[in-house]
């Protein structure tokens, strides 16, 4: 499922990331990697999403997910073009 | 806290429905001044004038739709709460700017004297306007609702 | 040659590299007593700014940069830094970190430390990680990096004597140990192999780390090959790198340069969690629960609404009393003491109907513009723009544009020509190009005058919302033409954008001031210079005409008028706008205004010899009626980017998009102002 499209307040694996060799570069050096996990903090359904990178594959994430890791709480914001290009799988819920 | 809870919901969603009404209230008066200069104005209720201005209108809309609509995350606390507060901050800033607005008005009337004009202007009708009143009750919930914040840190 | 006679040939250079917000530019302020712009948004710098600092008795260049997450450029902004980084060889970098970001600002600092530079790190923000409730411990950082790391909170000054003190020490020539992260064997031994062949052109391993070199070559960096190329050795090394780069990717399976970028994140990471410790647990800042109701998919349009109508409530109703004011000291006052004195009457109608006149037109609008900065000021400084993008992405994908592109609209609200600078920021070359060339739709406040001069004689009642609809207008007619240039000049996907989201800040007083200062600089030089000129022409112009001499009283008498240039220029041109039914008067005024269009307004207080703010509307209430005056309006807005404008562009995107900008403005002009005329008269408006 494209990012864009992740249910807000949901943590979510990224599976792969279909873009242009720039882009992909590019949010892997901001921390957005295949199997990394995110947090959906918003989203506007079918447009842009903000974003907390809660940590990677080794570790378990926590429910505590604001202290899980220290990049947590540092939102980002991606944009519709770009989130349709992150392919993600539903972790778990919280909330 | 807890108790005190519902009673404050019902209060801020009050308020946002009476920030609601009078601004379609503001809308209508403008619709009627634009399309049909024929029919008549609804000058004021109660004492509250209502002025035909589509932007203040907005403001209000909005200011009630973020009061009123934060009863609707009432199960979550900081949704509530985040609602309120930036609702209850455009409520008191468009109060602060209006009355702001007054001033800059008196200062004027003054100015324009150096002309030898002089001009009349309705104090009441500025300061006797929904957002002026509304802003009053709004500052006093942003007051609460940033001191129900500072609690945490 | 040694370092003091090096820096006597040439100064030392200091440049301040970091993540994009980090409060590089308020560093650079701090170091260099410079006006170096501030905003809470990533990608505020977008151009390289020098200052200077003293060390030892010597003049250092501090050179500002934009952000940049690595040292591989991805947009045009990042561009320059990273060329200044890499090409320009400054003696000190100064990395700066986001405290309360360390694992995503470590990336850049490794990526530094690889390519051999002299780094001093100054870990900005601690206010902010600590307010998140980190802790971070700053002698493992320095022992892990091998450099020495200073804790600074720029905006208060904290640590920046810290700073200098390590700078001052690193310019005196110190060895940063190089950092060697282990990409695992199969790539240390590609890389090995490649070294082995860079070696052969001592030249360049002189120039460059070698094993920084390899690794780049690896990645597939385009401008690291570039400058390999130019080695004798070229070809042998080149090879050896695709062979390499093959069996890697054999042998992993993915892409070489993804993998090398993550195993360096993974390093950032791994230093990040030895060095950050939490020490208290904070569930929502501030900042994350004002962005619910901020960001929310109902309130969220509302809201901006609600501030732009509070920032045009702000710019003109509060600032009346001061417009007043100097309408009156230059219709009244100045005005009066020229027209009474003793001077020689072309003399007396050059200073008062030219000069002041037209120049008072102008200033007169000064403290509603220097409001508009202000608020423009503030909600760059509170960080509601990145927020703005996120939600207007939403409507601006459908477009053609990205989200980000409202910040340079946004901006565009006060000048034009520092949003089509600002466009740099924008990833995507087609949503760039887009955005620039759109900008000159958004109005900006040299429009300002004509709608208020033409507002207070036809809609005084409605002033704040017929100016709020030429704006929504623009706005509106920017999106349309993006949609179009999109689908007709510059076709292609969009890939979006990522931008960080900065917390809220309270705006420091201060650095509203500044800003505002330099805005309203920007517009008084204009003032003194353009639109002075202007008004001296058209005055020129009005009483000279094909016969000669006319004399000043053909700023009196308008059928004299219509024997001077001015009235030649008007006359011809009046056939044209003949369905809009404007006077000559308000054409040759358009013609004018090309230059800035303030000067619209200065060249019809000339013509119809009004003096004040006062008089004009009066005398425009008899030459339009109040459609065909929103239809000037309207046209003011879209016609013609003014010359700052134009070169702007031509600067950015190059003269052909210059020109296309300029033709289809007047078309777009024209088309709408008819379009107002037909639509209206039907209507039964006047
Ligand atoms: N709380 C806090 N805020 C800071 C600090 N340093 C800078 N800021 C704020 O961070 C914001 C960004 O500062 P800038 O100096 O513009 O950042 P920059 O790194 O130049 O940003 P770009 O030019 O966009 O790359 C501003 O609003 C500053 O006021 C700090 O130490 N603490
Ligand atoms: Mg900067």
């Amino acid at each position: 499922m494209p990012l864009s499209f992740a249910p807000e307040g949901h943590l979510v694996r990224v599976v792969c990331i279909r873009a242009g060799r720039g882009l992909s570069r590019r949010l892997i050096e901001m921390g957005i990697a295949p199997g990394k996990v995110l947090r959906v903090v918003r989203t506007l359904g079918a447009g842009p999403v903000i974003i907390e990178v809660c940590g990677d594959k080794s570790k378990s994430v926590s429910d505590r997910c604001n202290l899980c890791c220290t990049s947590c709480g540092n939102r980002i914001v991606i944009g519709f073009g770009t989130a349709m290009k992150i392919l993600v799988e539903e972790v778990a819920r919280r909330e | 806290m807890r108790r005190s809870a519902p009673l404050m919901h019902i209060a801020v969603c009050a308020l946002g429905a009476i920030y609601l009404i009078f601004a379609s209230l503001m809308l209508y008066n403008w619709i009627i001044t634009v399309f049909f200069p024929t029919a008549k104005l609804l000058y004021s209720i109660c004492g509250v004038f209502i002025p035909p201005d589509p932007g203040s209108a907005i403001v209000l809309a909005t200011t009630g739709m973020l009061l009123a609509g934060s009863v609707y995350y009432h199960y979550d606390r900081y949704k509530f709460i985040s609602c309120v507060l930036v609702g209850s901050l455009l409520g008191s800033a468009i109060l602060v700017l209006q009355l702001l607005t007054v001033i800059a008005n008196a200062i004027d009337a003054q100015i324009l004297m150096l002309y030898g004009e002089i001009v009349e202007y309705g104090l009441k009708e500025e300061i006797m306007r929904p957002d002026v009143l509304l802003g009053i009750p709004s500052a006093i919930v942003l007051y609460n609702s940033v001191r129900e914040l500072r609690k945490q840190w | 040659m040694s370092e003091l006679s090096k820096a006597k040939h040439n100064r030392i250079k200091i440049a301040l590299a970091g993540t994009p917000n980090v409060g590089k530019s308020v560093i650079f302020n701090n170091l260099t007593g410079g006006r170096a712009w501030v905003g809470n948004w990533p990608g505020t710098t977008v151009e390289k700014k020098v200052g200077k600092m003293r060390i030892d008795r010597q003049d250092a260049e501090v050179i500002d940069l934009p952000g940049i997450y690595s040292l591989t450029a991805y947009s045009l902004d990042e561009l320059i830094a990273r060329n200044a980084i890499i090409e320009e060889k400054p003696d000190v970098v100064v990395n700066i970190l986001n405290a309360s970001n360390i694992e995503r600002s470590l990336y850049l600092t490794i990526s530094l430390l690889e390519m051999g530079a002299n780094v001093v790190v100054a870990l900005n923000m601690i206010d902010i990680a600590r307010e998140r409730g980190y802790e971070i411990d700053v002698r493992k950082l320095r022992e892990l990096l091998g450099v020495p790391v200073v804790p600074t909170i720029a905006i208060k000054g904290v640590g920046i004597d810290e700073l200098k003190e390590e700078i001052k020490k690193a310019c005196r020539g110190r060895k940063t140990p190089e950092l060697i992260i282990n990409y695992g064997d199969e790539v240390e031994r590609e890389i090995e192999k490649i070294i082995s062949v860079l070696e052969k052109d001592p030249a360049l391993i002189k120039k460059y780390n070698k094993r920084w070199l390899a690794i780049k070559l690896l990645e597939k960096d385009e401008d690291v090959i570039e400058r390999v190329r130019k080695s004798q050795v070229a070809s042998m090394i080149l090879k050896q790198v695709e062979k390499s780069i093959k069996t890697l990717e054999e042998a992993l399976g993915r892409d070489i340069e993804e993998y090398i970028a993550e195993k360096r994140y993974e390093y950032a990471f791994r230093i990040s969690n030895e060095c950050v410790k939490v020490v208290r647990e904070v569930p929502q800042t501030p900042s994350d629960i004002i962005d619910f109701a901020i960001t929310h998919k109902v309130f969220g349009i509302p809201i901006i609404l609600s501030i732009l109508y509070m920032a045009f409530k702000f710019a003109f109703d509060v600032a009346t009393p001061l417009v007043d004011l100097i309408d009156w000291f230059f219709a009244a006052f100045l005005y009066d003491i020229v027209k009474s004195s003793t001077l020689p009457e072309v003399v007396k109608s050059f200073l008062a109907d030219g000069v002041i006149t037209g120049i008072g037109s102008i200033l007169v609008f000064l403290p509603n513009i220097v409001f508009l900065f202000i608020f423009i000021s503030l909600l760059e400084d509170l960080g509601y723009m990145a927020r703005a993008a996120f939600i207007i992405d939403k409507i601006m994908h459908r477009w053609g544009l990205t989200g980000k592109s409202i910040i340079p609209l946004i901006i565009g609200i006060g000048c034009n020509v520092p949003a089509i600078i600002a466009t740099r920021a924008i990833e995507d070359e087609n949503d760039r190009n887009v955005t620039a060339l759109v900008n000159p739709l958004v109005s900006c406040s040299a429009r300002l005058p004509v709608y208020l001069v033409i507002a207070a004689a036809f809609f005084v009642a409605y002033r704040g919302v017929v100016v709020l609809s030429m704006y929504l207008l623009g706005m509106l007619l920017a999106i349309m033409m993006a949609l179009l240039l999109r689908k007709c000049v510059f076709r292609g996907p969009s890939t979006g954008f990522i931008m960080e989201l900065p917390p809220y800040m309270t705006p420091l007083p201060k650095n509203v001031l500044i800003k505002t200062w330099e805005r309203t600089k920007r517009f008084l030089f204009k003032a003194g210079t353009v639109i002075l000129l202007a008004t001296v022409l058209v005055w020129a112009l009005s009483v000279t005409g094909p016969s000669g001499y006319i004399g000043t009283e053909a700023l009196e008498d308008p059928t004299l008028l219509e024997k001077s240039w001015v009235g030649v220029i008007g006359k011809t041109m009046q056939p044209l706008f003949y369905p809009m039914g404007w006077d000559w008067r308000a054409i040759a005024a358009l013609f004018f205004g090309f230059m800035a269009k303030e000067i619209v307004v200065s060249t019809m207080a000339v013509l119809y010899g009004a003096a004040g703010e006062e008089e004009l509307p009066k005398m425009l209430s008899m030459a339009f009626t109040p459609l065909s005056a929103y239809a000037y309006m309207a046209f003011v807005l879209i016609y013609v980017p003014c010359l700052a404008t134009l070169a702007a562009l031509r600067g950015e995107l190059g003269l052909k998009y210059a020109i296309l900008a300029l033709i289809y403005e007047i078309l777009l002009a024209y088309l709408v102002a008819l379009a107002i005329i037909c639509i209206g008269i039907p209507l039964g408006l006047k």
